[in-house]
Formats: C-alpha cells, sequence, structure tokens
C-alpha cells in the first residue's frame, strides 16, 4: 500500500521556502514543497523572488578580498610567503 | 603523531589559506571596520595556525577557522559596542518585499541596481546575533548545522535569525531603492 503524499498550505510552503533556496530540506520535504510551487503560481512567484534576492546578497557581499599587503603580512608571519622561505 | 614544521607549514597553506578571503570578509561584517578587521583577520590565522594540531584533518576547515574568529571576535574585538543604528528585525519578520513590488517589479529586477557598498552597509545595520548568521551564511556559505555549531545556538535559532535577517535586510534594500528612485514605492 502506498500512503498519500504529503500536502501543504501556502502558509506553510512560506515558511519553508529559504530552507528550500539554502538547499536545506530533506527530499520529501523538498518534494513536497516543489509539489506545491509547481500547483500555485503565487508561492512560485514568492519564490522566484525570494531565490533572486538570495543569490544577489551572496553575490555583493562577496566582493571584498583580502588586501594585498594584509594577505603579504600574514604569510609572512606564518613563513609561508615566498620572500619569507628564501631568507 | 605530529607534523614536522614543514608539514605543518605545507598543510596549513594547502587547507587553510584558500580561506582567507571568507575569514576577511566575515571579519569586515563582524569588525564594522577595516582597520579592526585587518588585525581580527590576521590573529586569527595565526591563532588557527598555532593550533593546528587541534585541526582534524578532512573535516570543515571553513567552518573551524570561523569559529576561532567569531571567539576571537567576541572576547577581544567586540568592547565596541556602538556600531551606529541598527535596524528592529522583529518589525519585518513576516513581510517579504514581494508583496510591495509584485505588481511593478515582481523579479527584483530593482535590487541588481543596488551597489555593493550599499548592501553591506545594510548588512552592516542588522543587530548582531542576526548579521552574524547572515554572513556565516550568505559569505561564508556554512550551512544551518556549521552556523548552529559555529554560534552555539540550536538550529531552528539559526533557521529563524536568518530568515529574519534576510527579511530586515531585504526591507532596508527596498527602502533605498525607492529613495534613489530605482523603484516606485507601492501603496498596499
Amino acid at each position: 500500500m502506498t500512503s498519500e503524499p504529503m500536502q501543504i498550505d501556502c502558509k506553510e510552503a512560506a515558511k519553508r521556502l529559504h530552507e528550500l533556496i539554502d538547499g536545506e530540506l530533506t527530499p520529501e520535504t523538498e518534494e513536497t514543497i516543489r509539489r506545491h510551487l509547481r500547483d500555485c503560481a503565487r508561492c512560485m512567484a514568492v519564490y522566484e523572488f525570494e531565490e533572486a534576492f538570495c543569490r544577489f546578497v551572496k553575490i555583493k557581499a562577496k566582493g571584498q578580498t583580502t588586501p594585498g599587503d594584509l594577505k603579504e603580512r600574514i604569510l609572512k608571519e606564518l613563513g609561508l610567503s615566498a620572500s619569507s622561505r628564501n631568507e | 603523531m605530529g607534523l614536522s614544521p614543514d608539514e605543518k607549514r605545507e598543510a596549513f597553506e594547502k587547507e587553510a589559506i584558500p580561506y582567507l578571503d571568507t575569514v576577511y570578509r566575515v571579519a569586515l561584517r563582524l569588525a564594522g571596520d577595516s582597520t579592526q578587521a585587518d588585525d581580527l583577520t590576521q590573529e586569527t590565522m595565526l591563532k588557527a595556525y598555532k593550533a593546528w594540531h587541534q585541526y582534524k584533518l578532512g573535516t570543515n576547515v571553513r567552518a573551524w577557522l570561523l569559529t576561532i574568529l567569531r571567539h576571537t571576535f567576541i572576547n577581544e574585538y567586540r568592547r565596541e559596542k556602538n556600531r551606529g543604528t541598527t535596524v528592529d528585525v522583529t518589525e519585518f519578520e513576516q513581510f517579504t518585499v514581494f508583496h510591495d513590488v509584485q505588481e511593478v517589479d515582481p523579479e527584483g529586477l530593482f535590487f541588481d541596481k543596488i551597489v555593493d557598498e550599499e548592501v553591506v552597509r545594510a548588512i552592516d545595520q542588522l543587530p548582531e546575533e542576526f548579521r552574524e548568521c547572515l554572513v556565516l551564511s550568505d559569505i561564508a556559505d556554512l550551512s544551518y548545522a556549521e552556523i548552529a555549531a559555529v554560534m552555539k545556538v540550536p538550529l531552528g535559532t539559526v533557521k529563524s535569525r536568518l530568515f529574519r535577517a534576510r527579511q530586515a535586510l531585504q526591507r532596508v534594500l527596498y527602502d533605498y531603492a525607492v529613495e534613489a528612485g530605482y523603484i516606485k514605492r507601492s501603496v498596499r
């Protein structure tokens, strides 16, 4: 006997959207949420908006890299830089 | 069995140094200014090097480094409490900006007009425990379980703080986009 697939409503789907975006759901729960999204245009639109926002934040917030002089200082301190190895 | 000094240097260079940029980015957002972030980054990497024998090869070195970073920040850098205005995250708990923009920009394309500096400024306005969660997730790419371990809080707390941090950030950036003329505020 096969069990009925789990059903959720829009409120429950909304609560789990970020877990879905972050890949934090079990395969069963993910499928339940995705099934709801396929059937509910409004929740799908919210999901797409939230996913785009999360992607945007990840890209924009990773703009900085370690300043060259700081990196050099750290490597030298650890004896990892080419110049310090040659000393 | 202990590593020779050369083996230790080699292992650290291979395993830990690739995460230097991640450590620096997280340090910047925790400390809030570049001078402190420089010191915090340097201190974190030196402590990690000294404690390298405690790191289990093959486990998550990024989470290990960030645990050291957070510990160092809390114990030695957090004295400067006054970071200016913070946003009230509870105010935004349930409201995605989607409801405001669904008629004019349902895909949120206006976000792309906002420059990096404005995004990090908005992140810096989040209260510390929410900012930490968002930074560990969206800058350091840690999983919820890894964030829970680094912050020593339950998984449910991570989920709730991250969700609220993102909603608050979304609202702050939406307000900025309206002010900057990137999108018209809709009347709900």
